[in-house]
């Protein structure tokens, strides 16, 4: 039975198509809760593209904007979370590519770097720590699929995965291939599956 | 973090058991702990959405030469934003510690309204730009700003925040 501090994810879907509505009506501050419940989600978005920490907010202020100018065609909440983060892909290529285009030294700048920036001593659970150790071992890819999917709400995956540039239907098969590959290397890991 | 409720429906989405389940939340809590957006990011995009109205246009930031102009006294740097109806440019000019000087250009020319919004209780300024589209804000307090435009008969533009 569902408890106020675990709402079903219903309730999530519903409050924002109701915000959505809201404000393709105009009505101002309805933005601001969509903002706020997607704003971490495109955060992600952006820096598994290889954002640095101090341009995501460039990117995914872009993001907000050009959707406020195109808040008319999008009409449920499960294509706005495709399309906020396809357009929050595209902004961060353009930042990407202004990026070295003034200040061709930073060649680094195109590996993304989903690396973590602080210390990784802060990680105290044990299965966190060999989470963490074996997801950096997946390629690229999956690690930057496996780190928006799990941002995102479970009925989404297919608006995401379409997205991401895969062909409709294939989230399942993609992001299991990504995630079987994971969960083989942790079930092979006596610190994770102490036999 | 996920109740039954919900992974039942993740179930008939996409056969996710509970390790699964496990796992993707343990990814998403690592990052959000080892990477995370910072405490104002938030605010600051609810900032950046609140003046522009539906079908408000973005200009973009294409360039920004930091180097553009040093004289002895003054530092200076141009930036110009792009929206598919209007370009912006701005020159800004350092007067004080805590103070800028704003030349802008809008292209094409005419008496629209601009707008420079701040942040953290700085008052707005405002001003209307000339036929040929330059104006001029001198003493605009440093820190986070907004360019907003309303030209005359044509959409509101609004460029992303940018700190002076």
């Amino acid at each position: 039975m569902p408890t106020p501090s675990d709402p079903p994810t219903t309730s999530r879907a519903e409050r924002l198509a109701d915000h959505l509505e809201r404000a393709r009506a105009g009505e101002a501050g309805a933005l601001d809760v969509i903002v706020r419940e997607l704003n971490p989600l495109l955060w992600h978005v952006a820096r598994s593209q290889g954002v640095s920490a101090s341009d995501v907010s460039d990117v995914v202020q872009n993001t907000w904007l050009e959707l406020v100018a195109h808040l008319d065609g999008i009409r449920s909440p499960r294509a706005l979370t495709g399309w906020l983060v396809v357009t929050t892909k595209r902004e961060a290529w353009r930042t990407n590519r202004r990026r070295r285009a003034t200040d061709p030294s930073d060649s680094l700048i195109d590996v993304p770097d989903d690396a973590p920036e602080l210390s990784t001593a802060m990680i105290t659970n044990d299965r966190d720590r060999v989470l963490w150790h074996t997801f950096q071992q997946l390629s690229q890819r999956c690690r930057e699929l496996l780190r928006i999917v799990a941002m995102v709400d479970r009925p989404d995956y297919a608006a995401v995965g379409e997205a991401l540039g895969m062909p409709h239907g294939s989230i399942g098969p993609t992001r299991g291939r990504c995630l079987a590959k994971l969960r083989a290397l942790l079930q092979a890991d006596p610190l994770w599956e102490p036999s | 973090m996920n109740g039954p409720d919900e992974r039942e429906e993740a179930g008939e989405l996409d056969d996710l058991d509970e390790l699964d389940g496990e796992i993707l939340d343990r990814i998403a809590g690592l990052h959000d702990r080892l990477d995370g957006p910072p405490d104002d990011f938030d605010e600051r995009m609810v900032f950046a959405v609140a003046a522009a109205g539906l079908g408000a246009e973005l200009a973009r930031l294409e360039e920004q030469d930091l180097a553009a102009a040093r004289t002895s006294d003054e530092s200076a740097r141009t930036m110009s934003f792009e929206a598919s109806s209007l370009t912006i440019l701005l020159t800004v000019t350092d007067v004080a510690d805590d103070r800028v000087r704003i030349d802008g250009w809008l292209a094409p020319g005419g008496a629209h309204a601009v707008q420079l919004r701040s942040g953290e209780g700085v008052a707005d300024r405002g001003t209307v730009a000339d036929d040929a589209g330059r104006f001029v804000i001198d003493r605009v307090r440093r820190g986070l700003t907004q360019v907003v435009v309303r030209p005359e008969g044509g959409p509101t533009v609004v460029t992303p925040t940018f700190e002076l």
